[in-house]
Formats: structure tokens, C-alpha cells, sequence
């Protein structure tokens, strides 16, 4: 850039407007902001019903009705100015809060960047204010009759900033969106007749309700089956809710809901606590499902912190960390939720066809001496976590488990040595020493030590490398199911759904919208367990938003990692020595066999030096 | 307690009831044997509180009493004895058991018989003898279809239905599905269509020899009798899922082949199949099947051709390898017939020749496969 297009200009006070658009663009972000901003006002107002209408996912439209206190024309006309509230008035009462909004900005940072019409009607008066905002231009005051409350209506979001207005995500994307502010208004607040339409379809309708009927009503019998309740209170806090059952836990972050007076809030503090709990009660990369009310003296947390408010400070950031892990270890002790045994022992007669699952997996004959086949003399070191072969032999050629363990043939170049070997023995020497511990990892001999795999993570790299190259060259191959099942999805997740569809079948799911929010899955990818048809494609829609979160451009490599990720092995899952065998061949046939997808190691060597140190013989 | 018995006849009675014995339970009273003599009669017990079989031999009884025994230590001692006569001494107030024999004595401490599970009683609605072979065979035609997921409990066992001229079993685990039927000439009766757990009706073929087994159940359990065995289980309390809806009945392209030939041929081909998806794919033409394998990961492929019969349209299909080896391998015959309709629909196998009074019907579903177009 130089001096000639940009004139030198002189530092000014920006003028109202642009300061205006630029602190509307803190408070609204995007069209879930106006909703929320929106709903607060009208549970401020004291609403018991509430109607949220949007069309394309708010971009269009948003209308937000409420039954409440309303307002007289000066304090509707004052409340789009800057600052402007009636909710707090002096600084002691900035120190506790209790109201949703307080700073002021809501009307005014909407009517900044929307084209906003309020209609407003106090009980004692006969006709409702109706004001008309649109950017910088002057309010227009006029009169029309209206129920007792307050309807806000915001159209054409970002119509005077379209750099912003570009950056709008698609129709289903802000849909989801604004559905989990509505969801956490209607969890937070069961007393409150909730009507949810989006492009004219009722996606909610909620009557009050007692908190149990109305979790029921939002996340679903099976789901509120599946919760523990919870319930303490000291002298600063009271905790009331319910934490998930561990062996439903397997699902994303979204899963997390805590609302601190109310008001709903992200706390890695708290997660964080919650998931100690739960310690070694859930596989690694699952999150428990947690629903939490905290009531705290407002004088203890500062809300401020965040414009949207959505973060919170505590004074004792580690009280309330012990307290909630003390509790909700207490609750999952207390609700037995140790993982159950199965109701149906193992089963140990393969002549019926029954599953056999071998724990251990003893030593081939072959290694009687001590000495692998693959241990052979003359071959030079192999590091296996950087690759890095130092060998007088030429390695070109040769695939990354022949230079592991040895090439195949030289399985017979050693086998004249184990001369009383019988030929079915002669078999299981020939095959890769494999043991797994724990149902976990997988330990194997190596020329000089030993190898170590995650069994989760190795799935992890094979799986994605597949998902990419399904992708990338359209071949699929897809399971038939002999009952196709059938998935009721959250309209949220069934708008991801309808998104990612072509992704999800490129995967090798042979899955359509069957129904208002059912999918229908009549075919697998051919790496699904059996049995696990039914809750994959969830499972891959919660981690997708999950890793969605962190990197939303990511589109394809996310919904690859987001299967793999759900797809794999699972630590606890006990596999056959010819499952653990396919298993290593397939990591080192893959690109990158020593990272996992997210970065993780894979693949851990502990040489037989290392260990000669650690014995003190050297 | 006191009792005298043969070595090779408990190891044999041991041996048959260890399946029942839990791998790990949280209570340790199920890893012992209920040992109870009354006269010269001794039963012993084993249950993992699901199913519960006893067996009951013969035995020179001195004292009446009852007493659970650990069953690895017993069944290991027991093994490693000669054939020869031991004495049972056991003082069941301290709970110890002293077993002579000829040459030696080994002492074990029991638990009191008392905190011995009950093993349910229940009142038969419905009882029916068949042959043990057709027990047999019932087993070896469905159990390798069962599923293994606890996410689908009644999938976990076999489904048996009886309307008195015929008995059904059928098995399933979502991919492919085995269905027997059976007309025993004295007809068969079952309480109502029970669910029995697979691993029950594991450990009835193990112990059942020849002769006649009968067959009782209620809503709630079923009992088999035979020889000295009496093996009680409780059933699956689930909706089995309606399978007849999902056999096909337009299936009409058919294929017949030797049953040997092609499992061979599979096998040798699959070695070339993808590791993770066993496919082997089916080109059918007239007279001709190609079975071929392609492995894209490691790059390898095979393909061979087998003689067959065959007159509909040509047609592509994909399996998973491993599921239909599994099917082949659990029908008799020396031929096949395999039934088609599309690459994507359920396929049908079954032997050319049954008897009168038996239909095997197998079902798999195929993998499809999509090729990018080029």
C-alpha cells in the first residue's frame, strides 16, 4: 500500500454511526445474538410466554414476542439509545446482578445493524407504542393496538455492514445456531411457555412444566433416563441438576449446559471438575452430558467479563472447582455407576460359532529360544518414532513393517534353526509376537525392544486416512443393513444433518431423511461394528461440531476425523491376535502410522537398551 | 457330608458344567459347584445366576449334606488324578473338604450351601421331546449368526417358535440371518416364541449325547431334560425383530454351485480382499460366476472362475467374505443355491437338497460397492 492511495489522515473521533456499528458488532455477532438479546429483555420484562419467529435462520427475520410488563412511548423510544436501561442505576447494583441484560446495549446495537420494529403495550394503556429504527436514521414513532408485552421485530441483519453480512454461515448453520439459545431458555426456565418457528415450521411448543417434564420435552425420555440427579447447597453456593450416567457419555462438549443464576455459561472450571469426576468411568475423547444450575450470591462472580456474556469469574475459581468434583463424584457413586457386567458370561466354544476372545495371546512356540524370527542378526537400528533407518542394506522398497520386523521372507531363512518345530506351531512362529494389555494397547516384539500401540488412535489414523481417500476418489463400499434403521435427530442436528449429507454418504452411509427430523440408515461404511449402526451417525455429528468449533473451514478433514474418530476401536475393546495383526499392518500401510489425526502418538518404542539401563546393566 | 465316587465320572460332570461358571462375577459364590448327596444320589450345581444346570450321578453316599465347592480348584484337582475311587469327606458346619484317594489327600475350604443362589423353579406351560441330533443341529444351523452386541439384547440369542406340527429357529445379527425349520413327527409346543440366550443352548450341545431331550417352558424360562442333566435358562424378555418382513420373496436370479468348491474359492480369493472389509465381489453371467478381490490399500488383487449354473441376467454383487464362508460352512449339502434380485437387496442361500422335514434359509446382506465413474 503507499502514501498516494491512502492519504495521511489526522487522528478524529469516530462519528456515531460507525463507533455504533463497530460496539454493535461486540453484542451481535451474528443472528443468535439478536435472539438472545431479545429474550433476555423478555424475561427481564418478566414475560411466562414467549414466542421466537425466524425465517432463514434469522438472517431474514427475527421476531420475538413476550407477555410482559411492556413500556410507556419515553421508555421505549430511550431504550435504543446507547446505555440506555432500566436495570441497573448505579454501580452498587452493577455489583449484583440479577437481571439478564444490564449494560444497556442490547436495542441499540440491534437497531445499529438491523432494520428493527418494536411494538410495545403497557397493561394500563389502550394502544401499544410501535417504533421504527433502521440504522442511523431517525426513530419513527407511531401507534397500533397489541396484546400486553412487547414484539421486537429484527429484519435484514447486517443489511448497512455487508462485510459482516458476508460472513453470515449458512441458513442451517444459523438455525442450529439460534435452536441452543432457544433450547437453553426453554431448560432454563420451565415455567415459560416457549414457542419456537422457524420458516413457518413449529419446531418447539412447549407448555410450562415442571423441570423434569420439560428436559422430557427437549432432550427426550431416554436421554432424562439416562441423568443422575444432583443437589447440594452451602453458605455462598447451591448446585442443583443432573449429571449423565457414564455409559452415556459418549458424546461431544454440546452435551455440557450450566447456567450460573440462570443465566447459561461456559466454564472450563467447571467442566473441567465434571470430568475429573468421572475420571476413569469414560473412554478418552468422550465428555459427560451435564445440566447444572449454579446459585451463587451475585457479589461473587463478575459477569461482565464477556460481551455476550457468556463467561463468568468466580471470587474462589478453586472452591467451586472441589465443590462440583466432590459432588459429582458423590452422585455417580451414589447412582452405581460403575460400568455393569455383561448379563451374558463369555462364551468359550468355537465349534458352535460362538465369539472366542482370547485375553492373552502366549508367545509362539517359535520364540522358545527367546529370539524372535524377526530378531534377525546383520540388520542395522530402525527408529520407529522418526523413521530414521541407519542400515548398511539398502531399505528402498521395502514397506514400513518389513522394516519393523523384518521382511517376510526371511521368516523361512530362520526357521531351519527351530528344527522340532511341528508344522502348526511352525504357523504361530511365523506370525508377529502380539499380546494386548488391558484391552488397550498393543505390545509386540521388535528387532531391538519392544513396541507399543494405542489401539484407539491406530484405528484413529486408518480410518481417517480412508474417510480422505473416500473422498477423494468417490469409492465407497457400504454395509446393507438387514434392518435399516431409523434416527430421530434434534432439528438442530437434522439441519447438520441435511448439510453434510453428501459427506456422510461419500463415508459409505447409505442414510435419507425419513420423516420431520428422522434419518433412515439402510447401509453402513463397512468399518461400523456391528451393532453400533444405530448411534454412529450421531456420534459422528457431535464430534463433527465439536471439531467444527475449533476449525470451521475444515469441512471435509473434520467430518473425516469426526468418523474415524467414532468409527475405531475403542481402548476396552478386546481384540483376536488376527485383529491386533490387521490392525498393525494396516497403521504402517498408512501415510503417517506415529501421529493420530488430532496429534497424538500412535506408536511408543522402548528399546532393549533402554530397559538394560533401567534393570542397571549397563 | 461323605460320599465315594469315581474320579473319571466327576471329571467328566465337571467338565460338562464349567461352561456355566462365570468368568468374572462380582459375586464369588457363583465360581463354586453346589454339591448336595442325598442317599446314593450326589447333584451337583452350576449357575451364573441366568442359566443353572445340575447333573446328578450315582455315588456310594455315607452322610446326606450339601456344600459349594470352588470349581477351578476342584475341577483342577479332579483333573489331575488318576482314574481311581475318592472320598468326599466334608465337615459342612467349618465348610472343609478333604478328598482321599489311594495315595493322597487334598483339603479345600468350601462355602455354606446356604449362600447358594436358588435356582429358579417355574411351572411349564408347554413341554415337547426331540432328539438330541435335532437339537444339534438346530444350534450348528443359527448360533454362528447370533450377535454379540449388548446394545441389542434380543439379537444375542436364538429365536425359537413352535406351532405345533413345526419348530423354527432363527438367528440374526442384522447382517445376515439364519432361519431352520423342523417337523418333528410328533409335533412340538413351546409356551410362546422364546428368545433363549445363545450361551445356553453353547453349553446344551456340549453336554448333550444321543437320545432324547425334552423341552419345557413358560413365559419366562425353558428346561431342558436329558440323560442326568437338567439345564434351566431364564429367556430374552425382548421383541425379537420381524424377520419374516425382511426375507425377500422376488429374489429370481438363481445361482447353483458346489458348495466345497466355492467356499474354497472364497477363502483363496478373500486373501486378497481389503483387511477391513473382507469384499469379494460376484460377477455373474450365464453359467459363469468370476469371484474377484481387490485390496486398494495394499494393492493386490485376485480372481478366479468356478463352474456353475446360472440363467438370469447378468449381475454384479459385493459380500463380506467372512460372513458368507460363515453361512456356506453352516449348511449341509453338496450343492448350493444362491437367489438374487439387486446388488443391494438381501441374497438368499440354501442347500439344493433337504429333506422332507427340514428348510434351511440363509439370508446375508450384500456390500455395496460404488465406483467412481470415469
Amino acid at each position: 500500500m503507499t502514501a498516494t492511495d491512502t492519504p495521511r489522515r489526522r487522528v478524529a473521533v469516530l462519528p456515531d454511526h460507525l463507533a455504533n456499528k463497530i460496539a454493535a458488532g461486540e453484542v451481535i455477532q451474528r443472528p443468535d445474538s439478536v435472539v438472545k438479546e431479545l429474550v433476555e429483555n423478555a424475561l427481564d420484562a418478566g414475560a411466562t410466554s414467549l414466542q421466537v419467529v425466524i425465517r432463514e435462520g434469522g438472517k431474514d427475520y427475527i421476531q420475538v414476542t413476550d407477555d410482559g410488563v411492556g413500556m410507556d412511548e419515553q421508555d421505549a423510544v430511550l431504550s435504543f439509545l446507547r446505555h440506555a436501561t432500566s436495570k441497573i442505576a448505579t454501580y452498587d447494583e452493577l455489583e449484583a446482578i440479577t437481571t439478564y441484560g444490564f449494560r444497556g446495549e442490547a436495542l441499540a446495537s440491534i437497531a445499529a445493524v438491523a432494520q428493527v420494529t418494536m411494538k410495545t403495550r403497557r397493561q394500563e394503556d389502550d394502544m401499544a407504542v410501535v417504533i421504527k429504527v433502521a440504522g442511523e436514521a431517525r426513530p419513527v414513532v407511531t401507534r397500533d393496538a397489541h396484546a400486553r408485552g412487547t414484539t421486537v421485530i429484527a429484519q435484514n441483519l447486517f443489511f448497512n455492514v455487508p462485510a459482516r453480512r458476508k460472513f453470515l454461515k449458512s441458513t442451517n448453520t444459523e438455525f442450529r445456531h439460534i435452536f441452543d439459545v432457544i433450547q437453553r431458555t426453554a431448560i432454563a426456565h420451565p415455567e415459560l411457555a416457549i414457542e419456537f418457528i422457524s420458516d413457518g415450521e413449529a419446531v418447539f411448543r412447549l407448555k410450562p412444566a415442571g423441570m423434569e417434564d420439560r428436559l422430557i420435552e427437549v432432550f427426550g425420555q431416554r436421554a432424562v433416563e439416562a441423568m443422575i440427579p444432583v443437589q447440594e447447597t452451602t453458605d455462598f453456593l447451591g448446585v442443583t441438576g443432573y449429571i449423565g450416567k457414564p455409559q452415556f457419555g459418549q458424546r461431544s462438549r454440546s452435551g455440557q449446559y450450566l447456567f450460573l443464576n440462570k443465566r447459561f455459561i461456559v466454564s472450563r472450571n467447571v467442566s473441567h471438575a465434571i470430568h475429573t469426576a468421572y475420571e476413569h468411568l469414560l473412554t478418552k475423547g468422550s465428555f459427560p452430558f451435564f445440566l447444572l444450575f449454579l446459585e451463587i450470591d451475585p457479589h461473587r462472580i463478575d459477569v461482565n467479563v464477556h460481551p455476550s456474556k457468556m463467561e463468568a469469574k468466580f471470587d474462589d475459581e478453586q472452591g467451586v472447582h472441589r465443590f462440583i468434583a466432590a459432588l459429582a463424584r458423590k452422585a455417580l457413586g451414589a447412582a452405581g455407576a460403575v460400568p455393569a457386567l455383561s448379563a451374558y458370561g463369555d462364551v468359550e466354544s468355537p465349534d458352535v460359532g460362538f465369539r472366542f476372545t482370547p485375553r492373552q495371546h502366549a508367545w509362539g512356540p517359535g520364540d522358545a529360544g527367546g529370539r524372535s524370527a524377526w530378531d534377525l542378526p546383520g540388520r542395522e537400528e530402525v527408529n520407529p518414532v522418526t523413521g530414521e533407518i541407519t542400515s548398511r542394506t539398502g531399505t528402498a522398497g521395502m514397506s514400513q513393517s518389513e522394516i519393523l520386523f523384518g521382511p517376510a521372507a526371511s521368516v523361512d531363512a530362520v526357521r531351519p534353526q527351530v528344527t522340532a518345530t511341528p508344522l502348526a506351531a511352525a504357523d504361530e512362529g511365523a506370525s508377529l509376537l502380539l499380546w494386548q494389555l488391558h484391552d488397550r494397547y498393543i505390545f509386540s516384539q521388535i528387532r531391538n525392544g519392544v513396541m507399543i500401540v494405542d489401539q484407539h488412535v491406530a484405528h484413529e489414523r486408518i480410518l481417517y486416512e480412508r474417510a480422505l481417500e473416500m473422498f477423494e476418489k468417490g469409492m465407497r463400499s457400504s454395509q446393507q443393513l438387514l434392518f435399516p434403521c431409523t434416527i430421530d435427530l434434534s432439528p438442530g442436528d437434522f439441519a447438520l444433518f441435511e448439510e453434510l449429507l453428501p459427506h456422510i454418504a461419500a463415508l459409505g452411509f447409505d442414510a435419507k431423511p425419513f420423516g420431520k427430523h428422522t434419518v433412515l440408515v439402510e447401509g453402513v461404511p463397512v468399518d461400523v461394528k456391528p451393532g453400533h449402526e444405530q448411534g454412529i451417525l450421531q456420534e459422528i455429528l457431535e464430534q463433527y461440531k465439536e471439531y467444527q468449533h475449533h476449525a470451521p473451514t475444515e469441512v471435509r478433514d473434520n467430518m473425516a476425523k469426526a468418523y474415524a474418530c467414532r468409527s475405531a476401536i475403542k481402548a476396552g475393546d478386546p481384540l483376536t491376535e488376527k485383529e491386533m495383526r490387521s490392525l498393525i499392518d494396516q497403521l504402517f500401510a498408512t501415510s503417517m502410522p506415529y501421529v493420530c489425526p488430532h496429534g497424538r502418538p500412535v506408536v511408543l518404542r522402548i528399546s532393549t537398551d533402554e530397559l538394560d539401563r533401567r534393570f542397571g546393566r549397563k | 457330608m461323605k460320599f465315594t465316587v469315581g474320579t473319571s465320572d466327576l471329571q467328566r460332570i465337571l467338565g460338562k458344567l464349567g461352561g456355566v461358571i462365570p468368568s468374572k462375577s462380582p459375586m464369588p459364590i457363583l465360581e463354586t459347584f453346589l454339591f448336595e448327596l442325598v442317599n446314593n444320589v450326589l447333584s451337583i450345581t452350576a449357575t451364573d445366576q441366568i442359566i443353572a444346570s445340575t447333573i446328578t450321578l450315582e455315588v456310594r453316599g455315607d452322610e446326606d449334606g450339601k456344600i459349594a465347592i470352588p470349581a477351578k480348584r476342584l475341577t483342577d484337582t479332579i483333573r489331575s488324578l488318576p482314574a481311581t475311587d475318592a472320598v468326599f469327606v466334608i465337615d459342612v458346619v467349618a465348610n472343609k473338604i478333604k478328598i482321599s484317594t489311594p495315595t493322597g489327600e487334598y483339603s479345600l475350604s468350601g462355602e455354606a450351601a446356604k449362600e447358594y443362589p436358588e435356582v429358579p423353579e417355574f411351572v411349564a406351560t408347554a413341554t415337547t421331546t426331540l432328539d438330541s441330533s435335532i437339537l444339534r443341529k438346530i444350534v450348528h444351523r443359527t448360533a454362528f449368526a447370533v450377535s454379540t452386541d449388548e446394545l441389542r439384547p434380543s439379537m444375542m440369542g436364538i429365536l425359537l417358535q413352535a406351532n405345533g406340527t413345526e419348530i423354527r429357529a432363527v438367528a440374526t445379527d442384522g447382517h445376515r440371518l439364519s432361519r431352520f425349520l423342523y417337523k418333528p413327527e410328533q409335533g412340538a409346543k413351546l409356551a410362546k416364541d422364546v428368545i433363549v440366550p445363545a450361551k445356553a443352548l453353547g453349553i446344551l450341545v456340549k453336554g448333550l449325547e444321543t437320545g432324547l431331550c425334552t423341552v419345557s417352558t413358560s413365559t419366562t424360562h425353558v428346561k431342558f431334560a436329558y440323560d442326568q442333566t437338567v439345564l434351566t435358562s431364564r429367556l430374552i424378555e425382548e421383541t425379537y425383530p420381524n424377520y419374516e418382513v425382511v426375507i425377500p420373496k422376488e429374489n429370481n436370479r438363481f445361482l447353483t454351485i458346489k458348495r466345497e468348491d466355492l467356499i474354497n474359492a472364497i477363502r483363496r480369493v478373500s486373501l486378497f480382499a481389503n483387511a477391513s472389509n473382507h469384499q469379494v465381489r460376484f460377477d455373474l453371467a450365464p453359467n459363469s460366476l468370476k469371484l474377484s478381490a481387490q485390496d486398494t490399500d495394499a494393492g493386490g488383487e485376485a480372481h478366479e472362475a468356478l463352474p456353475c449354473a446360472y440363467d438370469a441376467e447378468p449381475m454384479e454383487i459385493g459380500f463380506n467374505a467372512t460372513y458368507l464362508v460363515d453361512i456356506l460352512s453352516h449348511i449341509d449339502g453338496e450343492q448350493v443355491i444362491m437367489k438374487f434380485s439387486a446388488p443391494t437387496r438381501a441374497g438368499i442361500v440354501s442347500p439344493a437338497d433337504s429333506p422332507e422335514t427340514e428348510d434351511t434359509l440363509m439370508l446375508i446382506m450384500p456390500v455395496r460397492l460404488t465406483v467412481p465413474e470415469h
